[in-house]
C-alpha cells in the first residue's frame, strides 16, 4: 500500500510538473502571439498614402527638399530621427547620384531610424540643382526603407514604384496631375499587393 | 543575340529593379533574348541557371556591389557597366554589344 501511495504521489508531482511546463508553454505562446500582433499592427501602414504626396512646393536647394521629406516622414510617425534620414540620403547620393534624366530624382535611403517603408512624392515648382550629378530635378520620388524587420512585401512595393518611374506615361500623368489625389490614384493600386498578402 | 544580365545596387531596392526593367524593355524592343537576374533586398530573383549561362552569347553585369554566385560566369564574355548606365542607356548598350559581337563572328 505504501509504495502505491508513494507511486500516486510521484504521479501527482509529475502531473504538476507537466502542468507547469504546459502553462509556461501557454504563456510563451501568448507572449509570442502578442509580439506577432504588434508586428502585424506595426506593418499595417500603407507604403503609399495621399498625405505624403506634395505638389507646387517651392524649394530651392537639395538640402531643403531632403529635409522636408525627412521631416514629413517623422511627422507621419514613420521614422524616429530626421537628421539620420537626411544623412542616409546623402550617404546614398555619395555612392552615385539618384538624379535621372528628365528632371527626376529618386533620393532613397535604407536606415534604422525608419520604421515603415514609405514613398514620398514631391513635385516642385521649379528645378533644383542636384550637385552629385551636376544636374537639376523638379520631381522627386523618395523611397524610405526600414533596416529592421524588413517586410518583403513592402520592399516589393518600393521596387514596383521604382519600375513605374521608368514609364514615360506614368511620369507624364504625374506631371499633369492637378491635385495630389490624382497622383495618389496612379500609385495606390500598388498598396493592394500588400493587402492581398495580408489576406493569405 | 542571347544575353544574361545581373543587376545589383547599394540599397537593392531602386536601381536594381529599374535597370532590370530597362534592359528587358530594350531587349524586347531590339528583338534580343535576355534574362535579367536581380540581386537586391529581396534576395536573388529570376535566377540565371548554369545552362542559361552556357547558351548566352554575352553576360552583362550592371552591379555596384559584390554579387552572389559570380563564379557562374567564369570564362564567358562579360561586360561590366555602371548600373545607372543600364537604367538610362540600355538601348544603346545592347546595340553596341550586338555590333561588337557580330564583328567577332
Amino acid at each position: 500500500m505504501f509504495p502505491k501511495i508513494l507511486g500516486n504521489h510521484l504521479i501527482f508531482t509529475q502531473i504538476v510538473k507537466l502542468s507547469m511546463i504546459h502553462l509556461e508553454k501557454q504563456i510563451h505562446i501568448i507572449k509570442y502571439t502578442e509580439v506577432c500582433t504588434k508586428e502585424v499592427l506595426r506593418v499595417m501602414k500603407n507604403v503609399i498614402v495621399r498625405e505624403l504626396i506634395f505638389i507646387d512646393t517651392e524649394f530651392k536647394t537639395q538640402d531643403e527638399v531632403l529635409n522636408f521629406i525627412a521631416s514629413r516622414l517623422f511627422e507621419a510617425g514613420r521614422c524616429s530621427d530626421v537628421s539620420e534620414v537626411v544623412r542616409g540620403f546623402y550617404d546614398r547620393e555619395a555612392e552615385f547620384s539618384t538624379c535621372m534624366n528628365d528632371g527626376i530624382a529618386i533620393p532613397h535611403c535604407l536606415n534604422q531610424a525608419i520604421s515603415d517603408a514609405t514613398v514620398i512624392v514631391v513635385r516642385n515648382q521649379f528645378d533644383i540643382p542636384w550637385p552629385q550629378k551636376e544636374d537639376q530635378a523638379n520631381l522627386f520620388f523618395s523611397l524610405l526603407i526600414p533596416k529592421k524587420n524588413e517586410n518583403q512585401m513592402h520592399i516589393r512595393i518600393l521596387a514596383q514604384v521604382a519600375q513605374l518611374i521608368m514609364e514615360d506615361d506614368f511620369i507624364k500623368n504625374v506631371r499633369d496631375s492637378e491635385n495630389t489625389q490624382i497622383i495618389y490614384d496612379l500609385l495606390k493600386d500598388l498598396n493592394k499587393t500588400f493587402e492581398m498578402e495580408k489576406e493569405i | 543575340m542571347k544575353i544574361v544580365a545581373v543587376c545589383a545596387c547599394p540599397t537593392g531596392v531602386a536601381h536594381t529593379y529599374m535597370a532590370k526593367k530597362a534592359l528587358e524593355n530594350a531587349a524586347a524592343k531590339l528583338g534580343y533574348n535576355i534574362k535579367v537576374e536581380a540581386q537586391g533586398a529581396l534576395g536573388i530573383e529570376n535566377e540565371i541557371t548554369i545552362q542559361e549561362v552556357k547558351d548566352a552569347d554575352i553576360v552583362i553585369l550592371a552591379i555596384e556591389v559584390a554579387i552572389a554566385k559570380r563564379d557562374r560566369f567564369v570564362g564567358k564574355p562579360t561586360v561590366n557597366i555602371p548600373i545607372q548606365m543600364a537604367v538610362r542607356n540600355a538601348d544603346s548598350i545592347l546595340m553596341q554589344l550586338a555590333e561588337k559581337l557580330s564583328k567577332l563572328d
